[in-house]
């Protein structure tokens, strides 16, 4: 067998529940020449020369373990599970579980997959009912880590903890307090760190949510500066999170004025995260927001901030099509039992990461030395929920089976927890429910649920859009894994207008994060329409 | 209050009949009604004949998913602690405080130097880690102790808080695993094992399922 071929199977040895990335496999078949390569491709702009020869040498690297990879594929060890990104090819190993014994010239690798059964929503996933997030990567990767800006000084540096984290998540990361680094680096420096998250994230097909504090920014011009940088890149999979309250942007007018400004001018949505509301952090992924209860971010501030890199948010969610369950069986028993049998589902997989987590966030560990278990201290398992139309006569009483089921699945956990801790095990084991994004797969129902349509300013006060803010301030309570309110605008009419009715908004609604979505922006700009809706 | 029985089925029935007849009713910290007994010895003399029992009970009852043999003993042999719990007694015992494995650099070959010593004690509490306020969640077994008593190991483990229907069968089969493997590095017989539970309890809410185990012959 060859040594390379040695190399790979080993790394799926150690990991075999994995999906790995050509580029992983690369690294760990040539560690030494994969870092002499990476650090000159970071030399680019003082030697050109070497940078290129450098990213010869990387494509060189790439086609030799990709040679052995084919060979492991046409061998039936491997499979290409997915193909990502700028089309890098994703391996996984054939087997679902169980030995696979691979024989080679007198050189034995024999590969263990452990079961990681799933047989309480079996049926539900052959229904589409149910979905597991990013499958291939559902035990062994968090969905979701906060990174603390304020650990670090240089934006290169923490630049690489990020582009470093992009391989222990399979959603999204956040990084908190990010006016910190906006405010401590040169704009050139963050502009060009900016360009950089942009292309590694569509590469990696992960979502980095940048969230600056307004109640820190010191540095106004600084700060304008960067949006109109962030503007000009306008990158894919970084969203830009606002965590104020009025007060806060009103003492900064001018600066969100032009914020406003720029981002209706390239239809960049606004994300206000309404700290009056909630305090703790709200993370955008493809598979939805992700977000703590405040005591938990009240424990993070007091007792964490500064020891770890961050907080691990979220390690697995579960989607539930309720347009698919509600044509299958209407009747609330069906959804609890769902429920129960995801929970166990979701407790299961729970065990599973906790008996590998060593293997698996192994990387973490060491970065989170020795405060590992308190960077772990608040991870969640999310059950999202997909296209519910409270519109619709038959589910109207849905708002309160979500509300008593929340109870259930809340008992549900706490049980188990004293179980196990009776048990000399003691975990943080958490469900919260919260809502969805499209991006969450391709498999989920046709949207269903009608937009309500807000044609003025004065029908906030209107019967209908009054119901709608109720329930979406009822909803956030239910979603405390995350939920927001989004308003996708037609026409609009000055920033100064825009930013008046976010102050109103925040002032007068229980919502934690208002999302004006502008993408929908045609012909003449007025600010009279609105299309608010109850999920993505 | 002192229980002595044959089986580990007996032992665990007694102890639940006597909590239910002579617990005090108690709120606890987090609102849960106890019924708890002070300092409540319970003592099985033949434990290898029915030591997972308890558990297989506990993992038949459908109102609750209880842990998986495999991880009550990942949590309790395993050295290196996992970073997604708090502790482990695995830790505890086999890397306390991260230098000293307890079981083979001291009970093991003190016992096969001298088999009556009476210093064969494994410590898992540690004072300066748990004795903190702010500190949530802490051991619940404090001490294992091991003694050769007519030439067969004894273990006798002191715990400061043990629900005797969750946790006390767990406890029961991580302890005789623990006291196997020890007998078998000795070359000698299993004996009896004994817990000591400073607060021995139970709670309100597992009534009905606790009449089930005590109806079971």
């Amino acid at each position: 067998m060859h040594l390379i071929e040695q190399k790979i199977l080993n790394k799926f040895k150690k990991e075999p529940l994995r999906e790995i990335s050509t580029t992983e496999i690369v690294r760990e078949a040539h560690p030494e020449d994969y870092s002499r390569i990476l650090l000159s491709i970071d030399n680019e702009q003082k030697d050109r020369r070497t940078a290129n020869q450098a990213k010869r040498k990387k494509g060189q690297l790439h086609r030799k373990v990709l040679y052995h990879l084919n060979n492991l594929v046409s061998n039936g060890v491997l499979k290409v599970s997915s193909i990502k990104g700028k089309g890098e090819k994703y391996f996984a190993l054939t087997i679902d579980e169980g030995e696979l014994v691979v024989e080679k010239h007198h050189r034995q690798i024999v590969i263990t997959k452990p079961s990681i059964s799933t047989n309480l929503i079996e049926e539900y996933e052959a229904k589409g009912i149910v979905h597991k997030y990013d499958p291939e990567n559902w035990v062994n990767k968090l969905n979701c880590i906060l990174l603390e800006s304020t650990n670090h000084s240089g934006i290169n540096k923490f630049y690489d903890l990020v582009y470093n984290c992009f391989s222990e998540v399979n959603d999204c990361l956040g990084l908190n307090n990010f006016e910190h680094m906006i405010q401590g680096n040169t704009p050139e420096n963050m502009a060009e760190n900016l360009r950089r998250m942009d292309i590694d994230t569509r590469d990696h097909d992960r979502f980095v949510s940048i969230i600056i504090n307004a109640r820190n920014i010191n540095d106004d011009e600084k700060m304008s500066k960067f949006i109109r940088d962030f503007v000009k890149i306008k990158p894919k999979n970084i969203p830009v999170v606002f965590k104020a309250d009025s007060k806060d942007l009103k003492s900064h007018d001018k600066l969100f004025r032009m914020i406003g400004e720029e981002f209706l001018k390239e239809e960049i949505r606004l994300n206000f995260h309404n700290r009056k509301v909630h305090e703790a952090p709200i993370i955008f992924g493809k598979a939805g927001p992700y977000s703590l209860s405040d005591e938990e971010w009240q424990d993070y501030e007091e007792n964490i901030r500064g020891k770890t890199i961050g907080l691990a948010m979220a390690s697995t969610s579960i989607a539930i099509d309720m347009h698919r369950l509600m044509q299958e069986d209407r009747s609330s028993k069906e959804f609890r039992e769902l429920l129960m049998r995801t929970a166990k589902t979701l407790l299961k997989v729970s065990a599973n990461q906790r008996k590998k987590s060593n293997d698996y966030f192994k990387r973490l560990n060491e970065l989170n030395k020795p405060y590992t278990k308190k960077f772990f201290a608040h991870t969640k398992n999310h059950i999202r929920f997909w296209n519910f139309n409270l519109k619709d006569p038959q589910q109207e009483n849905l708002l309160e089976l979500f509300e008593s089921s929340r109870e259930e699945i809340k008992r549900f956990c706490s049980t188990e927890r004293i179980i196990y801790n009776s048990c000399g095990i003691p975990t943080n084991f958490d469900i919260v429910f919260s809502s969805i994004f499209t991006r969450f797969n391709n498999s989920l129902s046709q949207r269903e649920y009608v937009k309500t349509i807000v044609r003025d300013f004065k029908d906030y006060h209107g019967d209908e859009m009054a119901y709608f803010i109720a329930t979406k301030e009822r909803l956030a309570k239910i979603f405390d894994g995350g939920d927001r309110c989004r308003f996708s605008r037609k026409d609009t009419g000055s920033t100064g207008a825009i930013m008046r009715e976010i102050i109103f908004l925040m002032n007068s609604f229980e919502l934690p994060l208002i999302t004006y979505d502008f993408r929908e922006v045609k012909g003449e700009i007025k600010l009279t329409n609105f299309l608010p809706s109850f999920s993505e | 209050m002192e229980i002595a029985r044959d089986t580990t089925m007996e032992a665990w029935k007694a102890a639940l009949n006597k909590i239910k007849e002579h617990g005090k009713s108690i709120l606890d910290t987090e609102g849960r009604i106890s019924n708890e007994l002070l300092n409540l010895s319970i003592t099985i003399n033949s434990p290898d004949e029915d030591f997972t029992k308890p558990i297989e009970i506990m993992r038949g009852f459908k109102s609750w998913s209880y842990p998986e043999q495999e991880e009550l003993e990942d949590v309790f042999f395993k050295k290196e602690a996992s970073s997604s719990y708090y502790y482990t007694y695995g830790a505890r015992i086999f890397n306390y405080t991260s230098s000293k494995d307890q079981i083979e650099e001291y009970i093991i070959p003190l016992l096969a130097k001298q088999p009556n010593s009476r210093r064969a004690i494994v410590v898992l509490y540690q004072p300066v880690i748990d004795s903190k306020l702010e500190v949530k969640e802490n051991p619940c077994l404090i001490s294992i102790f091991f003694r050769i008593i007519d030439q067969k190991l004894t273990v006798s483990a002191m715990l400061r808080s043990n629900d005797i229907f969750v946790g006390w069968p767990a406890n029961i089969y991580q302890l005789c695993l623990l006291q196997k493997y020890v007998a078998e590095r000795l070359g000698i017989e299993c004996g009896s094992i004994t817990t000591i539970s400073h607060s021995a309890h139970t709670f309100k809410e597992y009534d009905e399922e606790i009449e089930v185990v005590l109806m079971k012959r």
